[in-house]
This record gives C-alpha cells, sequence and structure tokens, in this order.
C-alpha cells in the first residue's frame, strides 16, 4: 500500500507533517521518531509499503526545500527499512512452512 | 443298583476344610408326582440314581439332598445316602420341600416353599420324616381343606414330630428387590413380613436359581450384612428331570446355573455353620486365598512323638492353657525373626530342651506379612515415635502419580503468556530507544563560507633592517676615527667625511624610515591576518556545529528508520494471550483402598487442569489488584505486581522473576501429598498420632499384600466391643486375602470369627503335649472342637451357645 505525508508550515512558520488526521509537529526543527512511529505503524499491516513525503504549496523557500529534502530521505530510510524486514520475515515464513 | 463307583474323595473325613463344598440341597425326584407333573420327575427314581449321581459328579457337587414337596421318601434316601463318600459326592442329607401357608402384610395367606435340610446323623430319625409326612389316599395330606400347604402351625407341628435338628431355606427365586415377587418366594408375603423374617433368623437362608437374580441379591445382601449378619443367598437345581440336571426339566428354558460353595466339613454341623455365617458361602470357588506363601502344616516331635497339625489357608486359631508354649510356637515357627530379646529366645530353647520338644518346620521370612507379637501392636502405636508409626503407614500408600505429563500442559499454557509479554516488552524496550530528530535549514556548504589568509613576506622587512644597521655602522666607524688616525688626516679630508658621513646618515634615516614603514604595514597585516584567522576559525566551528548536525540526521534517521521497522513488526506479536484449555483436564490421584480407609497420595493443590486453576496461579502470583494483559503491561507494572514470598530472592528482570513464581507455585501445587480419606476427611495427622489396633487391623485386613499374618492375642490391643465392632469383620475380611495364625484367649476371636480351624494345645494326663485341632463344626469319637473351644475360653460357651441355638432351633415364626 502506498501512505502519503505532506510537510507543511503553519502561519508562524512551523513545520509540521500531515497523515490524515494525524499530525507530526516539527518544533524547533525537530521531530520526534515516536510521533512518526505512531503515523507510521498504524497502517503497516501489508506485506509491502510505500511512504511518498510530499511538499505542501506553502513551503516555497530554500528552507523549505531544505526541510523537506531531510524529511524525504528520512522516510525513505524508513520505508525501505520497514519493506526489508518484512520481505525478511515472508522469507523466514516461507523457510519454515518448507521445512 | 449297579453303580459303579470310585472313591475319589472317600475315605477319612478332613479336619479341617481345605476346599469349599459345591452343594445343591434343592433335587426333586419321581415323588414330587403328588405335587407336580409326573412328565417332568419321571426319571427321578431309585432305580436311576446312577444318572443323578453322574450328573453329580459331572458337576463336581460335593453336598446334595433330595427335597421333594412335602413328602419324604426314606428308602430313596438310603439309597441315595449310600452313594456318599464316592465320586464328588462326600454328604447326602434328608431333606424336604415344604408348601407353607404363611400370612403376609395383606393379612392373606400365601404359599410358601421351604426347603428344609435335616441333620442326618440319627437314621431312625431320619427314617420317621417319611411316616410324619405320610400319605392320605395317596396324596399329600395337608389337612388344610382344599388348600394345598400346611398351615404355619402344621408345618411347626410336622418339624416337631421329625423332632431333628434341621436348617430351612426359604425360597427366593425372583430378585428380592423386584417389583412383582415371584409366587411361593418369601418375598410375596410383602416387604414387612419378609424383614420380619430375616431379622428372626427362621431361615438360614434364601434360595434362588437365576443368576440375574443373584446378581441383585448379592447387593441387596451386602447391603443389609453390612453392620450384622441378617440374609444368606444359596442357589439350588429345583432340578425335577435328572437327565437335564441341573436344569429345571427339559422344557424350561435357563440361563447358566452355579452351585453354591459353603466353606464347612462335609456334617450337618458344617452345613448349619456355614448357612449362619455369609462369609462361608459363595458362588464361586474364592472362599479362600490363593497366596501360595500360606503353610500347610506345623509339624512338631515330642519326646519322639511327631504331630502334624494342618493348617487351614484361611483362619487358624491357636487356644490353650497359658504356658503351654503358644507363643514359643510361633516364635520357633518363624525362626526368632520377629523376636528382638535373646532372654526371651534363650527362655524358649530351654524349654523346647527340657521338654524334648521340636518343631521340624517353619515359616520363611519372606514369607511373612506380619507378625505381631503380644502387645507390640498397642505398643506401636504408643510410640511417640512418629517414624515407627509412619513407616506402618507409609508402605501402605500407592506409588505416587507423576506429574510431568500435567506441567508439560501447564508450561506451554503459560510458554504463550511467557512469549506475548516478552514480545511487549521487547516492543517497550525499542520504543525507548526512539529519539527526537534535529535537522538544519541551511544548506552547509564549506568552500563558500571560508575566508582567504592574508599572506605577508617578511623578506622587505629584514632588508632595511640590515640596510639600516649597515648605515649606523659604517656613521659610527667615520664620526670616531681613532687618534692615530686624526693626527695625521688633512682637513680636506675631513671635511670630505664629513660630507660622506651626512650622506650616509641621510641614507641611514631614508632606510630607517623604509623600515618603520615596512614595520607599520606589518603590523597592520599582521592585525588582518589575525583577524581573518579568527573569522575563519569561527566559521569552521559554526560549519562543523552545521555539519554535525547534518551527519547526525543523517545516522539518526538511518537509525530510527530500522528501529521503527523493528517496532512495526514487533507490534505485530504483541497479543492478548488467554489461556486454551477447551476441556478440563482431570488430574488422576494414586489410591489404595482398605475397607473404610483410602490411601492416597494425590498433588497438593490441583485436581483439574483447567483455565480456572491456569488463572488461579495466575492471581497466586500477582498481586490482586493487578490484572494482566500480555499486550498492554509494561515491565515496570509486572515487576511492581509480582508477589514474591520471602524465601525468594529474585534479582532477574521482571519477566525472569515472574517465570520463576509460576513454576514455584505450579511446584508447589504438584507437591505430592500422602492422605489417608475416611469418609472423604483426612484422617492422617490422627493416625499417624495415635493410630491404635482397631485402625491397624481395619487397614491391613484389607491390605491385598501376600504373606501370613501372625499375631499373638490381638484382644491384648483392643477394647471387648471393638472386637465385636470392627475385629471380627476384620479378621474375616483378612482370611480371604492371607493365612491367618493367631493365637487368642478370646472365644470371639475363635467362635463369632468363626475360624477355619481351631489348634488347642494343652497338657495330657502324663504331662505330655496334648493337640486337638479341626474346624469348629469338627466332632469323632475323641473329639469335639465346639466342646473343646467352651472349656478353654472364658465365655467361650456363651459364645458357642449363641451360635448353637441356631442348630438346634426351636421354630417360632413369630
Amino acid at each position: 500500500m502506498e501512505k502519503k505525508l505532506i510537510l507543511d508550515k503553519d502561519e508562524n512558520g512551523n513545520y509540521f507533517l500531515q497523515s490524515g488526521e494525524k499530525v507530526v509537529p516539527i518544533s524547533n526543527l525537530k521531530v520526534n521518531s515516536n510521533d512518526i512511529y505512531e503515523v507510521v505503524y498504524s497502517d503497516l499491516y501489508e506485506n509491502e509499503i510505500h511512504i511518498e513525503v510530499e511538499m505542501s504549496s506553502k513551503c516555497v523557500s530554500k528552507e523549505d526545500s531544505i526541510i523537506y529534502k531531510q524529511i524525504k530521505t528520512l522516510f525513505k530510510k524508513i520505508d525501505e527499512a520497514i519493506n526489508k524486514q518484512l520481505s525478511n520475515t515472508i522469507d523466514a515464513s516461507n523457510t519454515n512452512v518448507a521445512n | 443298583m449297579g453303580i459303579n463307583i470310585s472313591p475319589e474323595f472317600g475315605g477319612k473325613m478332613e479336619r479341617i476344610v481345605t476346599k469349599p463344598l459345591k452343594v445343591d440341597l434343592h433335587i426333586h425326584s419321581c415323588f414330587s408326582k403328588y405335587k407336580d407333573e409326573f412328565d417332568i420327575v419321571k426319571d427321578g427314581t431309585e432305580d436311576n440314581l446312577p444318572l443323578l449321581f453322574s450328573k453329580l459328579c459331572e458337576y463336581e457337587v460335593n453336598v446334595a439332598a433330595i427335597t421333594d414337596h412335602d413328602y419324604f421318601s426314606f428308602s430313596l434316601y438310603q439309597s441315595f445316602k449310600k452313594l456318599e463318600g464316592h465320586g464328588t459326592l462326600l454328604k447326602v442329607f434328608p431333606g424336604v420341600e415344604f408348601s407353607v401357608g404363611i400370612k403376609g402384610d395383606d393379612n392373606t395367606v400365601k404359599c410358601i416353599h421351604v426347603i428344609a435340610i435335616f441333620d442326618d446323623s440319627n437314621i431312625d430319625k431320619v427314617k420317621r420324616i417319611e411316616s410324619v409326612l405320610e400319605l392320605k389316599n395317596g396324596k399329600i395330606n395337608y389337612e388344610n381343606g382344599i388348600n394345598l400347604y400346611f398351615t404355619e402351625e402344621k408345618f411347626i407341628s410336622k418339624l416337631r414330630d421329625i423332632n431333628l435338628d434341621v436348617v430351612l431355606i426359604a425360597h427366593q427365586k425372583g430378585s428380592v428387590t423386584a417389583k412383582k415377587a415371584s409366587k411361593n418366594d418369601l418375598k410375596s408375603l410383602g416387604d414387612k413380613t419378609f424383614d420380619e423374617f430375616l431379622q428372626s433368623s427362621v431361615f438360614e437362608a434364601l434360595e434362588f436359581k437365576s443368576m440375574r437374580n443373584g446378581l441383585f441379591n448379592n447387593l441387596f445382601a451386602k447391603e443389609k450384612n453390612a453392620s450384622y449378619d441378617v440374609v444368606r443367598f444359596i442357589t439350588g437345581s429345583d432340578c425335577h428331570t435328572w437327565s437335564c440336571y441341573p436344569k429345571h426339566d427339559l422344557k424350561l428354558s435357563e440361563d447358566g446355573f452355579h452351585h453354591t460353595f459353603l466353606k464347612c466339613l462335609p456334617t450337618f454341623k458344617g452345613l448349619c455353620m456355614a448357612l449362619t455365617d455369609y462369609t462361608r458361602i459363595s458362588l464361586s470357588n474364592s472362599l479362600f486365598s490363593n497366596d501360595d506363601s500360606a503353610l500347610d502344616k506345623i509339624e512338631l516331635e515330642e519326646n519322639g512323638k511327631r504331630f502334624s497339625i494342618p493348617l487351614s489357608k484361611g483362619l487358624n486359631a491357636i487356644i490353650g492353657d497359658n504356658s503351654i508354649g503358644k507363643s514359643l510356637l510361633i516364635h520357633k515357627l518363624t525362626a526368632y525373626s520377629e523376636l528382638s530379646d535373646n532372654k526371651i529366645k534363650d527362655g524358649y530353647e530351654r524349654y523346647l530342651e527340657k521338654n524334648s520338644f521340636q518343631i521340624l518346620n517353619s515359616v520363611e521370612k519372606d514369607d511373612i506379612y506380619h507378625f505381631d507379637g503380644q502387645g507390640t501392636i498397642r505398643k506401636r502405636f504408643e510410640s511417640k515415635d512418629e517414624k515407627e508409626n509412619q513407616s506402618f503407614l507409609q508402605n501402605k500408600f500407592p506409588e505416587p502419580p507423576l506429574p510431568d505429563a500435567y506441567k508439560s500442559i501447564i508450561n506451554e499454557q503459560f510458554r504463550r503468556i511467557f512469549e506475548a509479554i516478552e514480545a511487549k516488552f521487547l516492543f517497550d524496550s525499542k520504543l525507548k530507544q526512539l529519539k527526537t530528530l534535529a535537522m538544519v535549514n541551511v544548506d552547509v556548504k564549506r568552500k563558500n563560507l571560508a575566508a582567504s589568509t592574508l599572506l605577508y613576506k617578511k623578506s622587505k622587512y629584514d632588508g632595511y633592517a640590515r640596510l639600516k644597521k649597515y648605515f649606523e655602522g659604517i656613521i659610527t666607524k667615520i664620526g670616531c676615527p681613532d687618534s692615530k688616525v686624526n693626527d695625521g688626516l688633512e682637513q680636506v679630508d675631513l671635511v670630505t667625511l664629513n660630507h660622506i658621513k651626512s650622506e650616509l646618515e641621510s641614507l641611514k634615516q631614508k632606510y630607517t624610515k623604509c623600515l618603520n614603514e615596512e614595520k607599520r604595514v606589518f603590523n597592520i597585516k599582521t592585525g588582518i591576518k589575525n583577524g581573518v584567522d579568527n573569522y575563519n576559525s569561527e566559521i569552521k566551528l559554526y560549519k562543523d556545529s552545521l555539519e554535525e548536525k547534518n551527519d547526525c540526521f543523517a545516522s539518526d534517521s538511518e537509525e530510527m528508520a530500522q528501529i521503527i521497522s523493528e517496532l512495526v513488526l514487533l507490534k505485530r506479536k504483541i497479543r492478548k494471550e488467554d489461556f486454551t484449555i477447551a476441556e478440563p483436564i482431570k488430574v488422576e490421584s494414586a489410591e489404595l483402598i482398605y475397607g473404610d480407609y483410602k490411601f492416597v497420595r494425590r498433588f497438593r493443590n490441583v485436581n483439574l487442569i483447567s483455565n480456572e486453576y491456569l488463572n488461579s496461579v495466575l492471581k497466586r502470583a500477582l498481586k490482586s489488584s493487578f490484572c494482566l494483559d500480555t499486550s498492554k503491561v509494561t515491565e515496570d507494572e509486572l515487576s511492581v505486581a509480582i508477589k514474591y514470598t520471602d524465601k525468594m530472592s529474585l534479582k532477574g528482570k521482571a519477566l525472569e522473576n515472574f517465570k520463576t513464581v509460576i513454576s514455584s507455585i505450579v511446584d508447589s501445587d504438584f507437591f505430592v501429598e500422602s492422605v489417608i480419606l475416611k469418609a472423604e476427611q483426612d484422617v492422617f495427622d490422627n493416625l499417624s498420632n495415635g493410630l491404635n489396633a482397631t485402625l491397624y487391623f481395619d487397614i491391613i485386613s484389607h491390605d491385598k499384600q501376600k504373606g501370613i499374618y501372625i499375631v499373638d492375642q490381638p484382644e491384648d490391643d483392643v477394647s471387648q466391643p471393638a472386637i465385636k465392632s470392627n475385629l471380627i469383620s476384620d479378621f474375616k475380611k483378612m482370611s480371604s486375602l492371607r493365612q491367618v495364625i493367631l493365637i487368642t484367649h478370646n472365644a470371639q476371636f475363635v467362635v463369632n470369627l468363626d475360624v477355619d480351624n481351631v489348634i488347642c494345645l494343652s497338657k495330657d494326663k502324663n504331662k505330655g503335649i496334648e493337640i486337638k485341632y479341626g474346624a469348629l463344626e469338627y466332632e469323632d469319637a475323641n473329639t469335639n472342637i465346639i466342646r473343646t473351644v467352651a472349656d478353654n475360653l472364658d465365655g467361650g460357651v456363651d459364645s458357642i451357645k449363641k451360635r448353637w441355638k441356631r442348630y438346634g432351633k426351636e421354630i417360632d415364626f413369630r
């Protein structure tokens, strides 16, 4: 399944990530990975996941791009790690079945 | 009659019962024609007795009686009697099947059939039976109008006229528990009258034939006889047609007939003894134990005279004068293996030697079940040594049950709980590793932000410094010539020199000025350099911080991504786990039953493995306020919730401690405890603290372990009432399991116990030993065992009289 997150910022310039109804604040350029996990895990009952991060139309500055780039990198890594774990699990269970 | 008989059982009668007798006291002959159809009894003639004899031998019948309806043929009896001692037939009794009209519960008279078996010892009296029951006009003379039965009074009067000891057996062809009573059965009189007859002991026994009814009758007898011997059942073939013995006749279809076995000598007294004690009656040949450790005889020699005393496989009572050597006999017989007091042993040996007395055989120690010497039972249980008490009890318990199979079921259930908790803890621990990620909002580019360092070449400054120094040196030399040089110097030259000196001074000043200028530039440049350097240094620090943040974000995000991915998988393993035993599993205990006592080895606190039990283990492991939810519990919560006992010194992690506590509770529940239950109450503590001899006998009377039980004066260890209420039945039970050799001075232990063999030791006129032995009913010209018992035991006469009364019965119906 595909999961979409949007990097956005409020009128005070504080960034946040939006995933459906869930919001992950990025306060003082700091993001809590626990919040990220909370956003990510809830839908992860599939055997494959693709996390996409998009930038809101409010984010137009160079600084916004820099933040977006980092967030995108972070989720790309999460995406890869999860899919690797899921694939390992499937392999292991297949091996068990074969055995 | 031309009977070819072989004396298989013939010869001298045995003194004790070594083999129960197979009996049939209800056989008809052709003389039942006065009541029954002639067709079915027509082969029962005197001439045809060989047929009956061969049938009886075929069925190995030892005791028989022809009992025709209300009639007795002396001639037939005499012919039959001649077969006594041949084939398997040891005894033939005279008998009659009386039809007696008795008033029942509903006040109406019903005809009951009663088998009367008479004492055969007086042939003249036996002969009189026929005349008492003399026919009138070729028919039975009931003297009762049209009724074909004797009234109660007439029946009693007939018995009185016959004037023989008699045993009476009432018809009970149907089951006593059947709703509808069969015709001619005692039960047809109604429950009340039936019960009155049982209680009044008018009838020695009730007779049935069908084995199906026998089952119900046995249950009835078991219940009735639980406290007192009131009813005894025997079978009778009621055979009317000899050719189809033991069937009734050729027409009647019947299920298999079982003869009754009686434990008695083949005498009328023996029959009386057997029919007045239900423990002497059986439908199988199982009145004695099959224990092959039983001793078959005691062999003695006194002054060269040998005695061989046969022993019964059941109860053998040794009675006799004090100091005659009864205790010595049993100790010597057991090779003193149970006698620890050497003084007594030496005394016994001296006695044997002095009296030229020898006991020639002995019992192997392994063949002895228990040997209780005089007073040792009481002593044993008065002992404060619990070990001694316990050791007797401990070996009465069964092997303990094995917990492994049950524990593995429990462990499997808890394994899933533990795994679920472990998954949750692992998840929590992983979750704690998640941290805040710091990002940067500027692009970090090292080259653009660094300032170039100012370079300064010092060689120019050094050149000016050297030139200044050079001109200063020349000027100094020119301005101060030495006196020798001055004295000869011309004025012109002096002016020239001064001119040169002035020019040099100008040069010096020029280069001093250059040097100073260069110094100023140097200082300025040095300041600028330092400023740039400081700037670069600060820039570097700033850049490093951004770089670090950037790098840190890169590596942290890598780590967090990994942790998040692991959490995703761990989260999947978190579950609310419960116990899943669909059907409770019964936990078996091991038990051995000794009468009213159940010796049980069981697990202390578990009899059913169910979800309830497993939850109870959890409850005991955790504080009451805590409810374990494996999907929510945290390590801290579990750690606080575990109940620790004082004995536990747990230092591990919460889950490890939890496992230890659960395991400890389960182990404790599966601790094997030994209990002795009586009416489902544990009496073990009472027993071990003060087990008395009554209970001791109660227990050993049901012990199926093989071996001979030898006991010296058991009456010393129990009260007189207890002998009557408990010990008699205990010893009776014991005698069906093992051979018992007991020494006693108590008549109850001989007569009420109905021992199988009485051995009486006494001194004869010449002070030599005299030994009388035999079954209670045994008598011959020189020996009458009952009289011997009466002569030797205190209170024995009364006990015997009470019993004997039933032999010389005075008929008193109600």
